[in-house]
């Protein structure tokens, strides 16, 4: 048995030094989760917060089919879903704009840092947020997006569309383009 | 075959993948905090339960004890024999003192015994004036009576007894039977009951009830502070089968509601160059994801269809309205029984879902409807009140019966929402009696 099993057996009791202990082994990893799926610093310390009480009240539930650090991120983007329907997706929005589509020098990429990302993804509308957070980053397809969120395959796509439409245009209004190849008005 | 990833998917997803951050100090403490509280309420729920399923026992057994209790009184009153049809070993104290009493009651047994025997004597001689008395008689059993009542005195009172007289009885009976005078018969009959059904006549008889209240709930705590309860009304047609003198149960069908309405005051802001507008054509999708508890509204950005500027104040409403089918399922206990009664009412309720809407106002300009997501079709509540009955005539009364009603778990399925409401009404109904 690894430490990692004895420890979530442990947990699995109550016992509250194992808790502690697998809050440090993976909160590094699961805040840097919610920070993505929220819209500042407040939200994702209460994304990080229920999903580990939901971690320890659950544990039991793991089944060692898998890695447990997966486990523990389903948890954390599901809660982040559950707050998401609870508080933001009551206004919906839809952007009205013109967007330009740009490429970018490899320069200009590696100077981004991930904190500057991480702003740009909290500002993009709630929606756009959680559909471009489970599609670019997890890896879900548009089918498994409809039916966490509710919406239909369309409008999954659509959503990411302009969600990575919204983020090029920050990208390069901030960190400069080296040329247009494409122009959407939406 | 690999699949090309879009630019922006493939930069965010190196740079953000694995990022790791330090969540805030003192997190971990807050996840105790959290998860002892959420141990206690689970512990209280529980205990809730334990306590409802203990007093519906209870409730239970009562019924059950005095609906026994009414029948062994009922057993006593109606067995009135005549004297002859009653055998010498039946019908005679002295026997059932030899076998079942103290020596004192065995004592006191013969002595009735010897006067009993006088007074049947002394019957026989009188029964042509009997057999007149009998004549002017309607009553079978009255006339069976009389012919083994004596004509002299203590006959209003006196009768002969069958073998259904209790111990208590016997020992109420010496206490009289010390005053009469030397040589008059004593006869146990203090428990005759010339029209026992009369005495009883509320027993198994039906009642039909409509009652209407208005319907208050507190404020809903743990919310938005913006959210307040609205009154609302709650009426039926209740069916009631009364068990005995004391207790009846009811059940049937009440329509009930509750709704509760959201303001909030909020300043939006613009990014330069990006409005976003919510259409209002698309209102049926947004209103379908209504929650509970007005959600934060401080990082949307809204237009309108105009640019907002940063210091603008907007005002949101959310109603919220949800309409139950109520069939409840409860027991009265009447304390007072007269012209005017009061009973104590408790019982349990089941709450089917049949009405769910929601609407968003904005700036007094009505935006969307639709209903609230994640609420449970069928809840369940627990009621309790004092009712006060006045009788308008003979089989009509009018009844006043302030109610509580908590409802036992949250109306919401969503685990992030517990909102069990408790409503507060004052029942007007009138009863008709069908006896």
């Amino acid at each position: 048995m690894t430490h990692l099993e004895e420890t979530i057996y442990k947990c699995w009791e109550g016992n509250s030094k194992a808790q502690t202990e697998l809050y440090h082994l993976f909160s590094r990893k699961m805040y840097g989760v919610c920070l993505r799926y929220s819209r500042d610093s407040a939200d994702a310390e209460d994304i990080l917060q229920e999903g580990f009480v939901r971690v320890f009240t659950k544990i039991k539930q793991f089944e060692f089919k898998g890695s447990f650090e997966g486990w523990m991120r389903r948890i954390m983007v599901n809660t982040a879903l559950e707050k998401f329907r609870k508080h933001d997706r009551l206004y919906p929005v839809e952007e009205m704009g013109v967007y330009e589509s740009t490429e970018w020098v490899e320069e200009t990429i590696s100077s981004i840092t991930a904190d500057e990302l991480i702003k740009m993804i909290q500002e993009l509308p709630p929606r756009y947020r959680m559909v471009f957070n489970l599609y670019a980053i997890e890896g879900y397809s548009h089918m498994e997006i409809g039916a966490m969120m509710n919406i239909s395959e369309g409008t999954s796509k659509s959503n990411l569309s302009r969600a990575r439409l919204i983020l090029q245009k920050k990208v390069t209004d901030n960190f400069g383009a080296e040329k247009r190849i494409e122009v959407k008005v939406i | 075959m690999t699949v090309e990833r879009h630019p922006i998917d493939q930069l965010f997803k190196d740079k953000l993948g694995n990022l790791e951050k330090n969540p805030p100090v003192g997190l971990m403490g807050k996840i105790d905090q959290q998860i002892a509280f959420r141990g206690k309420v689970r512990q209280m729920n529980q205990v809730k339960a334990v306590v409802g399923i203990a007093a519906a026992m209870v409730l239970i057994v009562m019924a059950g004890w005095l609906m026994q209790d009414q029948n062994q009184f009922s057993e006593n009153k109606v067995p009135v024999q005549s004297q002859k049809e009653i055998s010498p070993v039946q019908s005679s104290p002295l026997n059932k003192a030899v076998i079942t009493s103290t020596p004192d009651e065995k004592l006191l047994a013969i002595q009735q015994h010897q006067a009993t025997e006088k007074a049947v004597n002394r019957a026989s001689k009188s029964k042509v004036s009997v057999t007149k008395r009998q004549k002017e008689t309607t009553s079978s059993k009255e006339k069976d009576l009389l012919a083994a009542v004596p004509t002299g005195k203590g006959t209003e009172n006196s009768l002969p007894q069958t073998n259904t007289v209790t111990k208590e009885e016997k020992k109420a009976n010496t206490a009289s039977n010390a005053n009469q005078k030397k040589g008059e018969p004593i006869y146990f009959a203090d428990t005759f009951n010339p029209n026992p059904v009369a005495k009883n006549s509320a027993k198994g008889s039906w009642r039909i009830k409509a009652e209407l209240s208005p319907m208050f709930a507190p404020q809903i705590t743990g919310g938005n502070s913006g959210t307040r309860s609205r009154s609302t009304v709650s009426g039926g047609m209740i069916a009631s089968y009364q068990l005995n003198k004391k207790v009846s149960i009811s059940t049937g069908i009440r329509y009930s509601e509750m709704k509760q309405g959201t303001h909030t005051d909020y300043t939006l802001s613009a990014k330069s160059g990006i409005t976003y507008l919510e259409p209002v054509e698309k209102s049926a999708n947004i209103s379908r994801d209504v929650s509970l508890y007005l959600p934060s509204v401080s990082s949307i950005v809204y237009s309108n269809g105009m640019q907002a500027a940063a210091t603008n104040v907007f005002a949101s409403d959310i109603s919220q309205d949800f309409k139950y089918l109520e069939i409840p399922v409860q027991a009265t206990y009447k304390i007072v029984d007269s012209k005017v009664s009061v009973g104590v009412t408790g019982g349990f309720s089941t709450n089917i879902l049949i009405g769910n809407y929601a609407s968003i106002t904005e700036n007094g300009l009505k935006l969307s409807k639709g209903n609230t997501d994640n609420m449970r079709d069928v809840i369940y509540a627990g009621s309790a009140g004092i009712e006060f009955g006045y009788g308008l005539a003979k089989n009509l009364m009018l009844t006043v019966e302030p109610r509580l009603k908590q409802y036992m778990h949250s109306v919401s399925s969503n685990e992030m929402i517990n909102f069990k409401p408790l409503q507060m009404g004052i029942f007007t109904g009138l009863t008709f009696s069908f006896e």
